[in-house]
């Protein structure tokens, strides 16, 4: 029978954790197993083979629950033939890994331009408005105490009521938020305003100055906007989540859930993007028609804002006026 | 002369010192010598690199039903990897169950996320339900992976029951509120004394000693060394920032406002990245110090576990490893993992007083598969 390949295998019967040196060989479609006090014989079709992986031994798990272990790839391929099932192929071809990771790196660019803003609106609708509101005070306390340098309001307590009682007609009566309008006046950042998560808005003196209070108003509806669409939230899973993509990958996901919560002042760095700015100010024209006001308003407080800051070096701010490039373009299609 | 050293089987050492003296008396036959079987780890990065790329495209392409096989086949990389005595480790469940624990899985989960956005309040019943579940499914998981692990064709098995998974993962911890946290390391130790006394190879069950002392030192340590690190940082990160803007005021320099920018932003990034870093590495640590111990005093029938793996060669191991993790965007994972693995598993050896032949089968137990791919979506880690 010697001309029949073998090759050399360990059998452990499954019962204990002996382990008995055999020899495999094959005889048409029987295998023959040699070594053991009475050699055995079973049919080829009732042995099952384990297919390739990487370099460790092959296992064979025979009928009676027995199983070989096998380090001799070559002897194994003699006798079964040389078949290391599809997967084996794939996993040693740099050929095949160098696809998958092409194949990667598209799926993480398509994540970052779709998934994540996708992922960030479903989350965003999952959050409970008090995580807003507690996300928002946070930030806020932030600002007034280190960032910015925010100082209390000269505005005359006369303007101030009258915009306080148009700013309350502003937000609509079924809102989750509690609106707290504050006014400042901000030397470093000029005339400006700007929302927070869970209804934190901030109006500057400096605006207020340049501004009628109808244009005022126009623009604190653009911030209510910003809340009512969430868009700080929306901003925070965004950026937050390319980290908590990274570490699902690595395996630490739970330490990186915990990071979002302190992510609060992220929005004002961040500020808000292209996109969002267009839903607030589609959302302040709206509202400003529902309330029978002048949709136009928005736009003329705009351009007095870009006139305002023009060649201005300040501290840029996610607030009305933002860094975005098309300002005058968004003036342009507000003014219509 | 009968000399044991010369019957002996191949791979083993012996455990005791050499002694040329012919003892005068005979051993006590109660304590016959031990021989020392260490591990051997034979993965390489190159070739896992090999199998995880491929296993992360296939999940990907198939919308996540592959990540069963995907599974299976990396438990079965790792354990066929590790060589004890001649012979390897391996995972042996049907990633087809698998697959079925996480669909199950996955209907409760998005059940879970679509009652939230109806009625939220629902929701938060319905998780404090699934919460209520947690050590159910933390026995079922391990009963599950530990049925389909085997060695030398002989099954791991876990005999935990459910009511003992309460106490330990759901009563237990409720001493953390009156104790502020600070009897975490009791906790913990509990925890893993009730998983290793219900783990079991054959029908000989694993036994683990009591090392209360040590768990709370090891923290206490870890807790220590974290924030004399980061103070340090801090205060160095001070300083640099003081002679900088120091230099900056007395010459009078003009920086642009851009280069401000990246400075500060920059400063910020890598203060993150530190910080990140230093807990990632006592955090492995700590664990590695942890299984030092644990293992150590763990025994299995007259099979004692040696666990010496060195922290300062580990450490240095992570501080090179972890920036390239960062460095490379994950894509060195394959190849931290297999050398972490291969320098815990070169540190660990079983002392025995045979060639480990003498284990015998239990007979068969179940564990349920929903509830060990449940435990994995809801990322429990319970890697021991």
């Amino acid at each position: 029978m010697s001309q029949y390949p073998v090759a050399s295998a360990t059998l452990y019967d499954g019962a204990t954790s002996g382990a008995w040196p055999v020899t495999l060989q094959r005889n048409g479609d029987t295998l023959w197993l040699s070594g053991l006090a009475e050699p055995r014989s079973y049919a080829l079709s009732e042995v099952c083979l384990e297919a390739r992986l990487g370099s460790q031994p092959r296992r064979l798990t025979l009928p009676d629950g027995s199983v070989c272990e096998s380090l001799d790839h070559a002897g194994i391929a003699a006798v079964f033939g040389q078949d290391d099932g599809v997967l084996h192929h794939l996993e040693s071809r740099w050929r095949w890994v160098s696809y998958a990771l092409l194949l990667l790196a598209g799926f993480a660019v398509a994540f970052y331009l779709w998934g994540l803003p996708l992922l960030s609106r479903g989350a965003t609708l999952m959050t409970p408005p008090v995580v807003e509101r507690v996300i928002g005070d946070k930030a806020f306390e932030h600002l007034t105490t280190l960032e910015l340098d925010l100082k209390p309001t000269k505005l005359a307590a006369k303007r101030q009521a009258a915009l306080r009682q148009r700013f309350a007609k502003l937000v609509p009566a079924n809102s989750r938020y509690q609106y707290r309008l504050h006014f400042h006046a901000a030397p470093t950042i000029g005339a400006n305003a700007f929302a927070l998560p869970g209804g934190v808005v901030v109006l500057t003196d400096e605006l207020a100055a340049i501004a009628t209070d109808d244009e005022v108003i126009a623009v604190l509806a653009h911030e209510i906007g910003h809340v009512e669409l969430r868009h700080g939230l929306r901003m925070i899973y965004q950026s937050a989540g390319m980290g908590v993509a990274v570490s699902a990958v690595l395996g630490d996901a739970p330490s990186a859930a915990a990071q979002v919560a302190s992510f609060g002042a992220l929005v004002l760095q961040l500020g808000y993007s292209r996109d969002l700015e267009r839903e607030a100010d589609r959302y302040a024209q709206d509202r400003l028609t529902a309330l029978g006001l002048d949709r136009r308003k928005l736009g003329s407080a705009l351009a007095k804002l870009m006139a305002q800051h023009k060649g201005e070096e300040h501290i840029r701010l996610p607030a009305l006026l933002s860094s975005h490039p098309d300002t005058e373009e968004r003036i342009k299609s507000l003014s219509r | 002369m009968d000399d044991h050293a010369s019957a002996l089987p191949a791979g083993a050492e012996t455990a005791l010192p050499h002694t040329d003296e012919v003892p005068a008396t005979p051993p006590a036959p109660t304590e016959p010598p031990l021989l020392r079987w260490p591990l051997t780890f034979h993965g390489q990065g190159s070739e896992y690199f090999r199998i995880w790329i491929v296993n992360l495209a296939l999940s990907i392409v198939t919308l996540g039903i592959y990540s069963a096989w995907a599974k299976v086949r990396r438990l079965k990389y790792f354990y066929g990897n590790t060589e004890l005595a001649g012979a390897r480790f391996d995972y042996t469940a049907d990633p087809l169950r698998i697959l079925k624990g996480r669909a199950i899985a996955f209907v409760f989960f998005a059940a879970y996320m679509a009652l939230y956005a109806l009625h939220p309040i629902t929701a938060i019943i319905a998780g404090l339900l699934l919460w209520l579940a947690l050590p159910w499914m933390i026995v079922r998981s391990l009963a599950f992976n530990l049925r389909y692990t085997r060695y030398r064709n002989v099954a791991f098995g876990f005999t935990g029951t459910a009511g003992g998974g309460y106490k330990h993962f759901l009563l237990l911890p409720l001493l953390l509120i009156p104790s502020l946290g600070m009897a975490f390391p009791y906790v913990h130790h509990q925890q893993r004394q009730f998983l290793l006394n219900n783990m079991r190879f054959g029908n000989q069950s694993f036994a683990m000693k009591p090392v209360i002392g040590p768990y709370f030192l090891i923290y206490l340590a870890a807790m220590g060394i974290a924030g004399g690190v980061m103070l340090m940082l801090i205060i160095m990160g001070a300083v640099i920032a003081a002679i900088g803007g120091g230099i900056v005021w007395a010459t009078d320099w003009e920086l642009p406002s851009w280069l401000i920018g990246v400075v500060a932003v920059g400063g910020i990034f890598l203060a993150y990245a530190l910080f990140g870093m230093i807990y990632a590495i006592v955090m492995q640590t700590m664990r590695v110090a942890l299984l030092n111990v644990t293992w150590s005093n763990t025994r299995v029938a007259d099979c004692q576990i040696e666990s010496k793996i060195a922290l300062l060669g580990y450490i240095k191991l992570l501080c090179t490893r972890i920036p390239l993790l960062v460095i490379t965007l994950g894509l060195a994972t394959p190849w931290v993992v297999v050398t972490l693995t291969r320098y815990r598993l070169q540190h660990t050896a079983l002392l025995a007083p045979n060639d480990l032949g003498g284990f015998e089968a239990a007979v068969a137990s179940y564990g349920n598969v929903a509830g060990s791919e449940a435990g994995e979506l809801f990322d429990l880690d319970l890697a021991l």
